[in-house]
């Protein structure tokens, strides 16, 4: 099988930019204050930059096994393991994919259910929102990324809402700077990586971008700028709750919005939540379209023939998640297997990769 | 292929219909404010005030009507209430909601609770106390060219743009649930046909306790945050009174030794004017300083007189725990809750009178 794609179908180096923040950018943003305040408190903001930090460094090693693998990350495991096993090990990671959609979309339809339409059937809203999701993941990748370029464009104002909170914010909440342990300020980090996630796509869409060595300046970018987004809205939210009302406080970006006031507009929260479609919406694509491409490579299925049957199991699973308990279970199982993907499995891959390049080289000379 | 999209095209369009109940603004009742008061056998009586109008579109007449009904939960009220309107209620606009004193002061824990949950309930709303009945208040009617909910929106607003402290419901939230602070809101009371604020209603944790006289609402203001505007009357002499004028104020906490020995200095710096003197000269540079020193002074005792009764009664509406939290590592709240009644507090104001006005 041919690994590049032709032409006509690749995207643009700098698109790189919107891939990776539109997948970090998504339902987490919602309400990741009180996780990551839950162990280091007031200073949790720092754990942020600090977990940033280390999702730049990964992003170097996909990039540097990518390239020396020539292709994707089907590719690296064929040349560790071998096919068969190389190919399980794909096939697992496209699963996790998998349920990486599920996860967001299924997040997304609950702060629909719980903010605006309590009698909302969940089965409705799903059907019409992976309807959607077909339209544009059959309209192959291209399209997938424009989403993602609108996404971008579209949530990033949102950030500005914050400047309603700031009269009402005190900036002393977030002082004394340090006053939790290292373990509380680890547990913090790895937390807040959790919504970090998504870049990890990058390993199966690689091939689509042209001259892709030159997209990893675009693709160090849109991190910074994830962690730019995260930084900020941490910081306005201790700033403008107090330690103990976090707490109690699950969507704390959501109830932040609550106090915006425009003229025209009483209550913005409503707005805003219609307008986090446009965020979400690019995650469940890229996924989605990435379960497709895994299984493309792997068994060689086209991709329009796996489409339909992975949208079905995910509408399943909307379905099968109901309460908060439950949906919040999902949600930590789902960031579980992610912690272990980004901080185990690619340090991992990356070593193999370079002792298995290393010592073919060695025979082929 | 065409026939699969038809298909699509299709499902998409009948799940249309899928549509959650609507809200058409005509079909609903949105609620203005909302009256808690307390009564007999653990029960609450709500009483909700409605914008009506009467009369065609050509000539409609705004007012407001009130439904109350008792009942164990404020749920179970809204479903009691529902029994004679014509509408069903919507609580998106609610904009105050105000609790009866004696309701009050046994704790609000319940209602707060089943209000933060509601995801339809804004945060800048305002909470109230009012002295007497709630349904009273709310049943009257007041000759202000305002219907009631609208009446009592923006009074509060504006007087928190001058010489009240600026609470909402955010901050009540955010001293209820967190530590080192404890809420305040507007007191309320009905006098000569209207009502008015009468104070600032100082809670512990989530009984009202006490209460701060109207006219002292601004020395407690300086205390708590920076600001613009607002006025306060001082004494001068033995007859005389002038009225200071607020055009910027600042103050600062220096906490020392948050976590052993406590010490606390509070610096105020307002820079005004004084157009109402009575008779003072005030183009004379000793007089104006004389002013200003008369200024600080009574500032520095109304306001250490003021602390210290807040100290006494054991509840911190300044957020000085707070405030000492943020001064120093592994803050400990219980001892801080044991001596904060006897942390020597001081207050220093510095005071600059900038403007008498346009004539000499």
């Amino acid at each position: 099988m041919n690994l590049q794609p032709k032409e006509n179908k690749l995207v643009s180096p700098y698109f790189a930019f919107y891939l990776i923040n539109t997948m970090q950018v998504g339902v987490g943003v919602l309400g990741f204050q009180r996780y990551i305040a839950k162990s280091a408190g007031h200073d949790a903001w720092m754990a942020v930059i600090t977990g940033g930090i280390l999702i730049h460094l990964l992003v170097w090693m996909s990039y540097r096994m990518l390239k020396n693998s020539g292709g994707d990350l089907v590719a690296v495991h064929e040349d560790i393991a071998g096919k068969a096993i190389g190919g399980a090990l794909s096939t697992l990671f496209t699963v996790y994919s998998g349920f990486l959609a599920l996860t967001v979309l299924r997040t997304y339809i609950e702060v629909i259910q719980v903010w605006m339409f309590p009698h909302i059937n969940i089965w409705g809203i799903s059907l019409i929102l992976l309807g959607v999701v077909y339209y544009f993941v059959s309209g192959g990748f291209r399209i997938v990324t424009a989403l993602g370029f609108f996404s971008v464009i579209l949530g990033t104002p949102l950030i500005f809402l914050k400047y309603f909170a700031v009269k009402d914010s005190h900036i002393y909440n977030i002082l004394p700077l340090f006053d939790h342990s290292v373990t509380d300020f680890f547990v913090a980090t790895k937390t807040m990586t959790l919504n970090y996630l998504g870049f990890e796509m990058l390993l199966l869409y690689y091939p689509f971008i042209k001259h892709p060595e030159k997209s990893e300046k675009w693709s160090q970018w849109g991190v910074f700028f994830t962690i730019l987004v995260y930084t900020i809205t941490a910081v306005e939210s201790f700033a403008y709750y107090s330690q103990g009302q976090l707490k109690h406080t699950i969507w704390a970006t959501l109830t932040l919005w609550k106090i915006v006031e425009f003229p025209f507009v009483e209550r913005f929260e409503y707005i805003g939540i219609s307008m986090w479609l446009f965020v979400v919406l690019p995650n469940v694509c890229i996924a989605v379209w990435c379960v497709t491409r895994g299984f493309k490579r792997v068994y060689s299925i086209k991709q329009k023939h796996t489409l339909i049957p992975v949208l079905i199991l995910i509408f399943a699973g909307t379905l099968f998640f109901k309460d908060r308990q439950e949906i919040d279970l999902l949600n930590s199982l789902v960031s579980k297997a992610g912690y272990y993907i980004i901080y185990f499995y690619i340090p991992l891959l990356f070593v193999l990769h370079w002792l298995v390049l290393k010592v073919r080289r060695k025979k082929d000379a | 292929m065409p026939k699969a999209k038809l298909m699509m095209a299709a499902i998409l369009l009948f799940l249309v219909g899928c549509t959650p109940q609507k809200q058409v603004l005509e079909d609903i009742q949105l609620v203005g404010v909302v009256g808690y008061d307390d009564a007999s056998g653990n029960k609450i009586q709500a009483t909700v005030s409605v914008p009506t109008t009467e009369g065609g579109s050509e000539q409609a007449v705004l007012s407001s009507t009130t439904y109350s009904a008792r009942s164990h939960t404020s749920r179970n009220i809204r479903q009691i209430l529902q029994a004679e309107t014509p509408k069903p209620f919507a609580s998106g606009r609610v904009s105050v909601i105000i609790f009866n004193e004696e309701l009050a002061s046994r704790g609000i824990t319940k209602i707060i609770d089943s209000l933060q949950r509601d995801p339809s309930v804004g945060r800048n709303i305002y909470l109230a106390v009012a002295k007497g009945s709630t349904k009273d208040m709310l049943s009257k009617e007041y000759p202000v060219g305002e219907i009631v909910p609208a009446y009592l929106k923006r009074m509060i607003e504006q007087n928190m743009e001058l010489t009240f402290p600026r609470a909402n419901f955010h901050h009540f939230n955010y001293s209820y649930y967190g530590k080192g602070s404890d809420p305040f809101m507007p007191l309320l009371e009905e006098k000569h046909g209207h009502i008015r604020i009468a104070g600032v209603a100082l809670f512990d944790h989530s009984k009202y306790v006490d209460h701060i006289s109207f006219e002292d609402s601004f020395i407690f203001k300086l205390l708590y945050q920076n600001f613009r505007q607002g006025s306060h009357e001082y004494k001068l002499g033995k007859e005389n009174y002038l009225t200071l004028e607020n055009l910027s104020s600042h103050v600062n906490y220096d906490i020392y030794n948050a976590n052993t020995n406590p010490k606390i200095n509070i610096t105020i710096r307002v820079t005004g004017k004084v157009n109402d003197a009575a008779g003072t000269p005030l183009y004379q540079e000793k007089k104006i300083k004389m002013i200003e020193k008369t200024i600080q002074k009574q500032t520095e005792q109304d306001a250490e007189k003021m602390v210290d009764r807040l100290q006494k009664k054991g509840i911190d509406p300044l957020g000085l725990g707070d405030r000492a939290r943020s001064r120093a590592r592994r803050f400990d709240f219980k001892e801080w809750n044991q001596k904060y009644p006897d942390i020597p507090v001081h207050v220093k104001a510095k005071i600059k009178v900038t403007q008498g006005g346009i004539v000499e």
